[in-house]
């Protein structure tokens, strides 16, 4: 197997709050190959952002507190200053959000803000190269009439446009890992099709690997080779695409594809909703966080958490006693 | 020369019939605060809701699915057109008789954050359109909202809580519950589980179904989630730039788009099974939705439409029966 491109280690993410410590993220373990690209999915506070932004550092600390090991081609993200920081983030590894509107600074062209991520990292340039540059980038994603668009300020420009500026300075320096954090969510599904595309075009083109974070299986299933399915801040089940949709294993990966009405669904087909709700992080249930909504719960797993253990089908792991 | 979807010839099935909704915002400007031109959200939707189905309404952020369903309800006046509510002339009515028609059409919205008053419990949320339509004496209404509680499946224990102390899927279930009250015969419900997760989304789901059959309710079903809507609705109606484009029994819009702008939607959609994606074609367009204030000549649709000739950009197809019970607003369906 190829050398990891990212390896994560025991990583915990917990915030000291008012109320108690909040386990975000606890003991989470997984590795990415160059180039491939991972889907990371979960339901809202399932700690799958905290997991990302942990990994590029971008935790508050105080009140968060990070823990375990990062290794980014095999040095360790943990043991760097700040300065060391800032010269890998944006350059060997980028990060796209959500939401287009706040990540963009309102005051500069779109043009300036590109043109200023690629100065910071290569020094070489000058202004009018990295100017140049900027045009490129946002050829390459597709947006019209680039030389005109550069000169305009970020309300000039739909969502879809925007989240495409977004992807054009997340690559302008050619990083070996984007991480993009619900980058289709706030946009319209004809505009995520051109935004997904893109992605999965560019990745390829320049062999960044990607780490998508979504709550949406049907993107997963469109764009990822690989999937970790996280639930109250732990990895519950993590294999190849194909395995996580035709035979998943951990009873909430289970039930997560069940709830789904699918486009392709015959009528009337009665949707089969998980119980309850998701467990309150200051306060996890002791033993398997997923055993209070648990068609398949035994005593053990009120007791006992359940490591990840390989199922007997290839890569695919999950962390149930009693996987299907 | 519009010519207009023919109600159902038996019309005692049709509870809400819609012809010709226009809904235009005007936008002030210059020194004076003079109109200076209008946003055109809804502008000419036909569409009709039979008693006991449930219509899906849906389209992209801005293609006047919302403000339709408002416009339906009076809860926004509509610049033009006809909305009747059993034969009921709606938007003509004096605001009292609209005030009294309210009884018969609720509304469940989308964020159930905002839309239960923080200062108010539980109980007084949901007995407020009970007391406002004098439903009986003090203990009669607590008895109905300890009842209407049980329905949408929360512990009747709960009525002196506050919405805060809700999760988002359980506070959707008050919003159903408020909803329900009145015993209202039609529902329109726009977005209501866009802000919930896929697990809650499917209780959310199913409830809304059992609720249609244990009270008969006609339900109108806002939203963009196109899996969603299939799941819920009978027929569908799909709008863009503030028209229906097309109107269909949701299988046969699924399995057979006639206008380019629901293939395109349909192709759009990733399904959750990895096998299907490696095999699909993508229908990927170009640019984004035009502006409402200055919709696009013609057919709205025809600068991002594949299909594009002379007459689209001239010549505002109508919505037709293009075949039955199939009617598409295209002049190259298929």
């Amino acid at each position: 197997m190829a050398e990891n491109l990212l390896e994560v280690n025991n990583l915990k993410t917990y915030f000291f709050t008012r109320a108690g410590v909040v386990k975000a993220v606890d003991d989470v373990s997984f590795s990415m190959q160059p180039g491939e690209t991972l889907g990371v999915v979960g339901e809202s506070g399932c700690g799958k952002s905290v997991t990302a932004l942990s990994v590029m550092r971008l935790v508050a600390t105080p009140p968060g507190k990070i823990t375990g090991d990062i290794l980014f081609n095999g040095d360790n993200i943990m043991d760097k200053n700040r300065d060391e920081l800032t010269e890998l983030r944006g350059s060997k590894i980028s990060m796209i959000f959500q939401d287009p509107m706040t990540s963009l600074n309102p005051v500069f062209t779109i043009g300036y803000q590109i043109a200023e991520t690629v100065k910071r990292h290569r020094k070489d340039l000058s202004n009018d190269q990295a100017w140049k540059r900027a045009i490129e980038m946002l050829d390459l994603v597709r947006i019209p009439d680039a030389k005109r668009r550069a000169r305009n300020f970020p309300h000039e420009f739909s969502g879809g446009m925007r989240q495409r500026v977004m992807i054009a300075i997340a690559l302008a320096c050619n990083p070996q890992l984007l991480i993009a954090d619900e980058p289709t969510t706030a946009l319209d599904v004809t505009i995520q099709a051109q935004v997904l595309e893109l992605m999965k075009g560019l990745s390829k083109e320049f062999g960044t690997a990607v780490m998508l974070i979504t709550h949406d299986l049907g993107v997963v299933a469109a764009t990822c080779e690989y999937v970790n399915v996280m639930y109250a801040g732990h990895i519950v089940e993590s294999a190849p695409v194909k395995q996580i949709f035709e035979t998943p294993a951990h009873p909430y990966t289970v039930g997560l594809l069940h709830s789904i009405p699918r486009l392709d669904d015959q009528r009337g087909v009665r949707l089969n909703p998980i119980a309850g709700q998701p467990p309150d992080l200051l306060n996890p249930p002791p033993g398997c966080p997923y055993a209070p909504r648990c068609p398949k719960v035994q005593l053990r797993c009120r007791q006992e958490r359940p490591e990840l253990k390989p199922v007997g089908r290839g890569e695919q792991v999950a962390a149930c006693f009693y996987p299907d | 020369m519009t010519q207009q979807i023919e109600t159902p010839v038996a019309t005692g099935t049709t509870l809400i019939d819609v012809k010709g909704l226009k809904v235009h915002f005007p936008i002030k400007g210059g020194l004076l605060g003079r109109t200076v031109a209008h946003v055109k959200a809804v502008d000419g939707v036909d569409l009709f809701v039979r008693k006991g189905e449930t219509l899906g309404l849906v389209g992209e952020s801005g293609c006047g699915k919302s403000t339709t369903g408002r416009a339906i309800l009076q809860l926004i006046k509509p610049t033009a057109g006809s909305v009747k509510l059993n034969g009921v002339e709606l938007t003509t009515l004096p605001p009292g008789e609209v005030r009294k028609k309210r009884a018969e059409m609720q509304m469940v919205f989308q964020d159930p954050y905002g839309s239960l008053n923080p200062r108010f419990t539980v109980g007084q949320s949901i007995s407020e359109p009970l007391v406002n339509f004098h439903k009986g004496n003090e203990k009669a209404i607590r008895d109905e909202v300890a009842h209407l509680l049980e329905v949408v499946g929360l512990n009747p224990a709960f009525v002196n809580r506050f919405a805060h102390e809700f999760s988002g899927g359980q506070r959707q279930r008050i919003g159903i519950a408020r909803a329900l009250a009145l015993r209202p015969s039609f529902i329109v419900a726009d977005e209501p589980v866009s802000a919930l997760d896929v697990s809650i989304q499917a209780q959310v789901l199913n409830l809304l179904e059992d609720l249609q059959e244990e009270f008969n309710l006609t339900y109108l079903f806002v939203a963009h989630n196109l899996s969603v809507v299939k799941h819920i609705s009978d027929r569908v109606a799909v709008m863009y730039l503030g028209r229906v484009v097309e109107l269909a029994d949701s299988e046969d819009l699924y399995e057979l788009p006639l206008h380019p702008y629901t293939q395109a939607l349909l192709s759009a959609i990733p399904v959750p099974d990895p096998n299907v994606e490696a095999r699909r074609k993508r229908i990927i367009l170009e640019g984004d939705v035009p502006s409402p204030v200055n919709p696009p000549s013609g057919c709205n649709f025809h600068p991002r439409c594949w299909k594009a000739q002379e007459i689209c950009r001239e010549v505002i197809p109508p919505l037709e029966e293009k075949q039955s019970n199939h009617f598409a607003a295209c002049h190259f369906p298929g």
